[in-house]
């Protein structure tokens, strides 16, 4: 293998860099070659600066009612109106976390059809009823029983909003965070290589010294307006996932257990504040099936790692 | 009732399986349409095509797949529904500029701003394999190229970004050195 090979395979598949993927002739090239080795660290971190570019922070389910709510509105989807009303419906019985989080902005707006609209944007495809159901004039029985069912979720809402401290929707926002990323919870003895880890603790002034444990997964998350380190550490007990939030303050460690994933968010003095979770036994996904992390091992963890922390700015 | 409650759970299961992959999904057509308007819609109406024909995923572990698909058919399908005019990437980029900057990242920026620029057939797969994560076997599979051709555009278009971000790419290999063309399949024997 030359140069240039070395160089047109790394380029159109640079996973080939991982330690995991390395064939034995391009590992052979890049220890004789000190110009290759070179290259395939730039690579690399081209590589996680494409990955961060790539991850455009999308908008919560919800925050927009899309083509659903106007198919609904125009009668052009019967099924997409039907589950209109069933969203609306079903929303105000169940009050999930995330449910809630997209009745936020249906409060917001304020007028029921956008309710109506919103809650269906987020499960729309999930609810839908018998086709007859949407032949239902506008202002029908269901169509109220929709928009009182959507009153009643947005008050109920509101009281929740009031009555939750900032911390805990925090702890939710991360939760949140982490149903977008199922690939990251894989048991692995495999490390991410030490320039791509850099990258994505640079942007936060961070490095992470040897005690933290062996990380598997990294990358710059874009959460609640910045880009923070998403990252995966192997434990005895399993992968456990640490968000480093310096832009987010916690007054004191606020633990947190839902959803399936259990953990606790640390204040960091300086420097915000630090989650760190993990998922319960039998959640969907990889990396399930041994740990049942009780909260203060989950708080030792988020201690070790916080001790592993060297901040450089 | 034995049913119905199997009915909920199925529809539960797959609900959940639906919204974590929704990120992905609206990323993924995103960066396809380049306008987050119609990624949106394009993401709304694969959903609820999904949801219709869910009976024909017959295993969870290729939802994601067969959701691209469909984004990928449905985003097709809005060019028969409406004529779009012509817009410049310059455009494009100054419309999309919210959802392109990045919070006190000007590199990160422009990347993206260049990823914009690069054309349809680079652009695919490069976010294919860096976002979601396929191989590049996959990546053939989904578009109906050979690897090799998979292969070339990936480092063309890694190429082709270095240089519109100003990287040096003096050291980057030439492009007409060993390249296979761009054919489907059935001229599978580029390399």
């Amino acid at each position: 293998m030359d140069c240039n090979q070395y160089k047109r395979a790394v380029l159109g598949e640079p996973l080939l860099l991982r330690p995991e993927h390395e064939t034995l002739e391009l590992r052979a090239h890049r220890e004789s070659c000190q110009a290759c080795r070179e290259y395939a660290e730039r690579a690399l971190r081209f590589e996680a600066r494409l990955q961060r570019a790539l991850r455009v922070e999308v908008p919560v389910a919800g925050a927009r009612a899309g083509a659903t709510g106007r198919a609904a509105a125009d009668g052009a989807s019967a099924e997409a109106a039907a589950a209109t009303v069933a969203a609306a419906e079903g929303t105000a019985a169940e009050g999930t976390a995330a449910e809630g989080t997209a009745a936020e902005g249906t409060a917001a707006e304020g007028t029921a059809a956008d309710a109506a609209a919103v809650s269906s944007a987020r499960v729309l495809p999930f609810r839908a009823k018998p086709r007859s159901a949407a032949a239902t004039p506008p202002f029908s029985r269901t169509a109220w029983r929709a928009l009182a069912a959507s009153v009643l979720v947005a008050v109920g809402v509101a009281g929740a909003l009031f009555i939750s401290a900032p911390a805990s929707s925090l702890a939710a926002d991360v939760v949140s965070h982490m149903a977008g990323e199922p690939q990251a919870w894989r048991v692995t003895d495999v490390a991410v290589p030490d320039p791509a880890l850099e990258v994505v603790l640079r942007d936060s002034h961070l490095r992470l010294g040897n005690g933290a444990g062996m990380v598997s997964y990294a990358s710059s998350c874009a959460f609640r307006g910045h880009i923070v380190p998403h990252l995966v550490i192997q434990t005895a007990a399993g992968p456990v996932t640490v968000m480093v939030l310096v832009h987010e303050s916690v007054a004191k460690a606020v633990p947190f257990d839902e959803q399936g994933y259990r953990g606790v968010i640390v204040p960091v003095p300086g420097h915000g504040s630090l989650a760190v979770l993990t998922r319960a036994p039998g959640a969907p996904g990889p990396g399930t099936e041994s740990h049942a992390m009780e909260s203060h091992a989950i708080e030792q963890i988020a201690a070790r790692v916080e001790g592993a922390i060297v901040w450089t700015g | 009732m034995k049913d119905q409650v199997g009915g909920n759970q199925k529809r539960d299961r797959f609900q959940a399986l639906c919204q974590s992959l929704r990120p992905d999904l609206l990323r993924f057509a995103f960066w396809l349409a380049r306008d987050r308007a119609l990624a949106e819609d394009v993401v709304q109406e694969t959903l609820l095509r999904a949801w219709k024909s869910q009976d024909s995923l017959k295993d969870e572990a290729a939802a994601k797949p067969w959701l691209l698909t469909i984004i990928r058919r449905e985003y097709a399908r809005t060019f028969e529904r409406k004529r779009f005019v012509t817009v410049d990437v310059d455009e494009l980029i100054a419309r999309e500029e919210p959802m392109l900057a990045a919070a006190e990242d000007q590199e990160i920026a422009e990347l993206r701003a260049a990823i914009f620029k690069l054309p349809d057939e680079y652009r695919e797969p490069l976010v294919l394999q860096v976002l979601m994560g396929f191989s590049t076997a996959e990546i053939a599979a989904e578009l109906n190229l050979s690897g090799p051709a998979v292969l070339t555009r990936l480092f063309r278009a890694r190429k082709q970004l270095r240089a519109l971000c100003g990287e040096d790419v003096g050291a980057d290999p030439q492009d007409d050195d060993g390249a296979a063309d761009d054919h489907g399949p059935e001229d599978d024997d580029g390399l």
